[in-house]
């Protein structure tokens, strides 16, 4: 995947008819102990989508993977987030389970989360080569203040299919970010 | 030796050369603090023949699989410690996650069961 797809991906964003809608608004207060608490509601919840027939077995581990993905991406939306809303929206077709989360993000964050896909997806190395190299620089830097593996583990653990969408805003109006990340029972 | 937080619980058992993880555990990167803390102390205090128990452990989000990854790599560079990891088979993530750890420190004893 390269930096273009960011963009192209769009079309595979299905925010319209989600089976189900969370909204933190600023009034809440979105913060960290709601990752955990609607992740695992949407993990819960997963066996009751429209999905297509699947085993128990395979349902209770595409919510565990529904469950790790959901939350990580909310506690990004929690760290990038500038004010606003936090919505995040769940729906199934097939085997697969879809999850967008977005929030608002300032331009100069906006870039920076820009960037560092770019990193993410360039290069000749192998998403498992940079899961491995982000551990070893991670080990041997103690200082980091993040662990940059997030979006890695959801793409090599969960098999999540990520992409993202960025729409610009002013000033005064932070701009809005959505990732949404798609997972197939059938690739585990 | 051990922390605590409303989900989940990590201390260290001298007598079985265990420290236990268990619950859920899904703080931020800064507040994994005392789980650096308290394996690498216990590794300190037991530097053979340690294992670290996850069978309890329901939940983990990247920022702690960060912190185990770096406590076995660690434990590699610092060569010739026995550790094993303790898994189970009944928490699907760790099916997923916790082999890898093989492939960042091959001598370590990994156990899903």
């Amino acid at each position: 995947m390269a930096i273009q797809d960011i963009r192209n991906y769009t079309g595979q964003i299905t925010q319209e008819n989600p089976q189900i809608r969370i909204r933190l608004n600023e009034e809440l207060h979105p913060r960290w102990a709601h990752c955990d608490m609607i992740s695992r509601y949407l993990g819960h919840l997963t066996g009751t989508l429209d999905l297509e027939k699947l085993e128990k077995s395979e349902v209770a581990e595409l919510g565990d993977s529904v469950n790790y993905v959901a939350n990580e991406l909310l506690e990004n939306a929690i760290k990038e987030r500038s004010g606003g809303s936090i919505e995040i929206c769940s729906g199934a077709k097939g085997h697969t389970v879809t999850l967008v989360v977005s929030n608002r993000i300032e331009a100069a964050k906006s870039e920076k989360f820009k960037a560092s896909l770019q990193k993410l997806f360039d290069g000749e190395s192998s998403l498992e080569e940079k899961f491995f190299a982000t551990m070893e620089h991670n080990e041997a830097h103690p200082e980091a203040k993040v662990s940059g593996l997030g979006f890695l583990t959801m793409m090599i653990h969960h098999g999540a299919d990520l992409s993202w969408r960025f729409e610009s805003g002013e000033p005064a109006h932070p701009g809005r970010v959505s990732v949404s990340a798609r997972l197939t029972a059938s690739v585990f | 030796m051990e922390f605590t937080t409303d989900n989940a619980k990590i201390w260290l058992d001298t007598y079985k050369k265990t420290v236990f993880l268990t619950g859920t555990f899904r703080l931020s990167n800064d507040q994994y603090d005392n789980m650096t803390l308290i394996l690498n102390d216990s590794l300190a205090a037991i530097p053979a023949g340690l294992t670290i128990d996850l069978t309890g452990l329901e939940l983990l989000n990247s920022s702690g699989i960060n912190v185990i990854a770096k406590f076995v790599i660690g434990v590699r560079n610092g060569k010739g410690t026995d550790l094993t990891i303790h898994g189970s088979k009944e928490i699907p993530w760790q099916g997923k996650s916790l082999p890898n750890l093989k492939k960042l420190f091959p001598a370590l004893n990994l156990v899903i069961d």
